[in-house]
C-alpha cells in the first residue's frame, strides 16, 4: 500500500477524533491559549490578596488599605496615616512570617513537582523521598551545637542530599525502578532517619536544645526572623529561577532516563542541577520551618490538574498554588485557637484528605 | 521469485556491490558509512559475554534488521550503537566520527530512537510528546520556539495521525503509541531511525502498519535499523540482515541469502519451512504445529 493510502487509513482510524477536533477541538485549543495567561494572572493576583489577607488579620485587624499603605513605605516614603503599633505588627511580626510562608510553600511545591519530574514519578516529594527528613537531621545536629542559622541551613543542605542520594540509590541496588520501590525507598529513609532524630533528642539538653528541636520538628513559622528571610530568600529565588528555566528539560526527564538522553539530554548534568536546586529548596524550608508535610505532593498535583502536565505551564502555577496554600495554612495555624496548632498538623490535617481525592480522581493515571 | 528481484533491486539501490556481505569477519567500512560498529562486546556483570567482537556497518538510506531469538542482546546491540549503553570494548562511529567525541546531543541529531514500550508517567499530549523530538535542537534553559511545533506538526501529519493531536499520550493504543513515538523520531531530523521491537506488544493489524510504515520510512530516505525477533520482518522490509546468535556471533547479509532453512531452524530450534510461490510476493514461513 502507498503512504498516500496508508494516511488516508490512518485518517479513518481516527475519523471520530477528527470530526471532534474539527468541532471542539480548534476552540477547544484556542480557549487553551487564552485561559492560560489568565489563570497565570487569577493566580498572581490570589497569591497578592492571601500575602496582604494574611499580613492584615491576628490578633488586631488591620485594614487592606492599611497594609498596603505600610508595606509600600518600606520602598517608598509616604504620609503615615496608621499607628506605631500597627506598623510593627506589620513590619516587625507579621510580613517576616507571611514572606516565609509564602518563599516555603513556593520552594516546597517547586521541590516536589521538579523531584516528580525527575523521579518519573508522580507520587514522590521532598517527604515521600527522605529528603525533609534527612534535612531535619542535618539541621538538629547544627541545633544541637547552637549553630547560627547559616550552618543550620547548611546542615540541612547536607541532610537533605545525602538522604535523596540514598532514596535514589536503592532502587538502582534491587535493580527495580518501579514508583513502588522509590517509594519504599523514601520510607526505608525515613525510618533511619527518625532514629537518628531520636538519637539526637536523646543527646540534646532537656532544659533548653530538646524543646527547641521538638518544637522545630512539628514545623511553624512562629519564630521566624527577619533576618533567616534574608539569609534563605535569595537562594529560594536562585533555585526558582533556575528551575524554572529549566522547565522544558524537565518535560523531557519525565519520559525517563534512556529517552532523554536519546533525546540529547545530558542526564547526569541536568539531574544534578535539578537535585541540587530542590534540595536546597526543602533545606531552606526546614532550616527555619521544620519539617512541613504534604505541600510538595499535593500543589504539584493540583497545578497538573490545571495546566496538565506540561513543565512551561505547571510549574509557575505550581509556585504560586504552593505560596498560597502555606500563607493560608499558616493563617489558620495562628487563627484557630488561643494556642498556635503547629503547621505541619495543619497541612497533614488538609493535605491527605485532599490527596485522597486527588488520587480518587486520578487513579487510572496512578495505575 | 519477483520478491528476490524487488529485493535486489533496493538493495543495489542503497548499497555498493562491493559490500555483498559484511561480517564479523568480512566488514568493510567505507565513507558512505552512517553507522560503522568495530570490534563492538557486551557483557552485563555476573554473565557470559552478550555479545563479542561484532562489526558491521550501515548505509545511508539502508534496512538494517537485527533479527535474533529472545534474550540474544538484540535490544543491547541496539541501546550499544544509540550510546545509552557503553560497550565493554570497540568502538562505534556516527558518520564517520567516533561516538567517544561526541556529546548526546550531537549523537541525537544522527540517531532517533523508538523504545520497545512506553510507559507514560504523565498525560502529555500527542503534540507536546512530539515537539520533545525536537531536545537536540533547543538549547537547555530554552523551550521550543513556534517552528519547533510547525516541524512536530508535520512529523505528526506525515504519518497521518492529526486527529490524535490533542489526545494524551497515556489514552493511546499500542498502535497509537508506536505511531507517535515514530513521529517524534521524524521530527527529531535524525538520519537514523532505530527501532527496538517496534512490533512487540501490538495486535496482528497494528504489526503489518507499523511494518508498512517502517518501510515507508526507508524509500523516504531514512537509515533504519530494526530488532525483531520474527523473520518474516528482514523478509518483507529487504535491505539487509543482522542475525545475532545466543553465543554472540552476528552474520550480516541480504535475508534471500542469509535466511536459509537450515539457518532458520538451528536459530529457533525448530524446522522451518520457507514456502516460495509466485502468487505471493515473498517467501513465507512454514512450521509444523504437530
Amino acid at each position: 500500500m502507498k503512504f498516500s493510502k496508508l494516511k488516508e487509513k490512518n485518517r479513518s482510524d481516527t475519523a471520530e477524533e477528527d470530526l471532534s477536533s474539527a468541532v471542539f477541538g480548534g476552540k477547544k485549543d484556542k480557549l487553551k491559549k487564552i485561559a492560560y495567561p489568565i489563570i497565570l494572572l487569577a493566580a498572581a493576583v490570589l497569591t497578592f490578596v492571601i500575602f496582604v489577607a494574611s499580613i492584615s488579620t491576628g490578633l488586631s485587624k488591620i485594614p487592606f488599605g492599611t497594609v498596603i499603605k505600610i508595606l509600600w513605605n518600606e520602598i517608598h516614603k509616604i504620609p503615615q496615616t496608621w499607628t506605631n503599633m500597627q506598623g510593627l505588627a506589620v513590619i516587625g511580626i507579621r510580613l517576616p512570617r507571611t514572606l516565609a510562608a509564602l518563599l516555603i510553600g513556593s520552594g516546597l511545591s517547586l521541590a516536589g513537582a521538579s523531584y516528580q519530574s525527575l523521579f518519573k514519578n508522580p507520587m514522590v516529594s521532598p517527604d515521600i523521598l527522605g529528603v525533609s527528613s534527612g534535612a531535619a537531621v542535618g539541621a538538629a545536629i547544627a541545633i544541637l551545637i547552637k549553630a547560627d542559622i547559616v550552618y543550620i541551613e547548611i546542615g540541612a543542605f547536607i541532610g537533605g542530599i545525602c538522604a535523596v542520594m540514598l532514596t535514589a540509590l536503592i532502587p538502582k541496588l534491587v535493580r527495580n525502578k518501579s514508583i513502588v520501590v522509590l517509594v519504599l525507598s523514601g520510607i526505608i529513609v525515613g525510618g533511619l532517619t527518625s532514629s537518628l532524630m531520636s538519637i539526637i533528642r536523646m543527646l540534646a539538653d532537656p532544659q533548653t536544645t530538646l524543646a527547641d528541636i521538638t518544637y522545630w520538628t512539628m514545623g511553624s513559622l512562629a519564630r521566624v526572623k527577619m533576618n533567616e528571610i534574608t539569609v534563605i530568600g535569595p537562594i529560594i529565588a536562585a533555585c526558582i529561577v533556575i528551575l524554572l528555566l529549566l522547565r522544558y528539560r524537565l518535560n523531557v526527564l519525565s519520559l525517563g532516563e534512556s529517552e532523554a538522553k536519546s533525546l540529547g539530554v545530558n542526564i547526569g548534568r541536568t539531574r544534578a542541577v535539578v537535585i541540587v536546586c530542590s534540595t536546597l529548596l526543602t533545606a531552606c524550608s526546614v532550616s527555619i520551618a521544620g519539617t512541613i508535610g504534604w505541600v510538595g505532593l499535593v500543589i504539584p498535583h493540583i497545578s497538573r490538574m490545571i495546566t496538565g502536565p506540561d513543565n512551561k505551564k505547571m510549574l509557575p502555577i505550581a509556585i504560586f498554588l504552593g505560596g498560597v496554600f502555606m500563607m493560608i495554612m499558616d493563617l489558620l495555624a495562628r487563627t484557630l485557637s488561643v494556642t498556635e496548632i503547629p503547621i505541619s498538623v495543619l497541612t497533614g490535617i488538609i493535605g491527605a484528605p485532599f490527596f485522597f481525592l486527588i488520587l480518587l480522581k486520578q487513579r487510572r493515571n496512578v495505575s | 521469485m519477483r520478491e528476490t528481484g524487488k529485493i535486489k533491486d533496493i538493495f543495489k539501490k542503497f548499497v555498493p556491490d562491493k559490500r555483498k556481505v559484511a561480517s564479523v569477519d568480512e566488514r568493510v567500512f567505507d565513507e558512505n558509512n552512517v553507522i560503522a560498529c568495530e570490534a563492538l562486546s557486551f557483557a552485563y556483570r555476573k554473565s557470559g559475554p552478550i555479545f563479542e567482537n561484532v562489526s558491521f556497518s550501515v548505509d545511508k538510506g539502508e534496512i538494517l534488521t537485527l533479527l535474533g531469538v529472545n534474550g540474544a542482546g538484540k535490544s543491547t546491540l541496539l541501546n550499544c550503537i544509540a550510546t545509552l549503553l557503553t560497550p565493554k570494548s570497540g568502538e562505534i562511529f556516527l558518520c564517520g566520527k567516533s561516538t567517544k567525541n561526541m556529546s548526546v546531543k550531537e549523537v541525537a541529531r544522527v540517531i532517533g530512537y523508538v523504545p520497545q514500550v512506553h510507559n507514560f508517567a504523565y498525560a502529555y499530549t500527542v503534540r507536546e510528546f512530539v515537539v520533545m523530538g525536537r531536545t537536540p535542537y533547543i538549547g537547555a534553559f530554552a523551550t521550543p520556539r513556534k517552528e519547533d511545533y510547525t516541524k512536530a506538526e508535520a512529523a505528526i501529519s506525515m504519518i497521518g495521525i492529526e486527529g490524535l493531536m490533542s489526545k494524551a499520550v497515556t489514552e493511546l493504543s499500542g498502535g497509537e503509541k508506536q505511531q507517535v513515538s515514530i513521529a517524534r523520531a521524524i521530527a527529531q531530523e535524525s538520519t537514523v531511525i532505530m527501532l527496538d521491537e517496534p512490533t512487540a506488544h501490538l495486535d496482528y493489524g497494528n504489526q503489518a502498519r507499523t511494518i508498512r510504515l517502517v518501510k515507508k520510512l526507508s524509500e523516504d530516505g531514512y537509515t533504519i535499523i530494526l530488532t525483531t525477533h520474527i523473520p518474516d520482518h528482514p523478509i518483507m522490509l529487504g535491505g539487509r540482515v543482522a542475525v545475532l546468535e545466543k553465543g554472540g556471533t552476528l552474520t550480516v547479509g541480504e535475508p534471500e541469502t542469509l535466511l536459509t532453512e537450515e539457518r532458520l531452524s538451528s536459530l529457533y530450534g525448530m524446522p522451518i519451512r520457507l514456502i516460495k510461490e509466485d502468487s505471493i510476493l515473498r517467501p513465507v514461513l512454514y512450521y509444523n504445529i504437530t
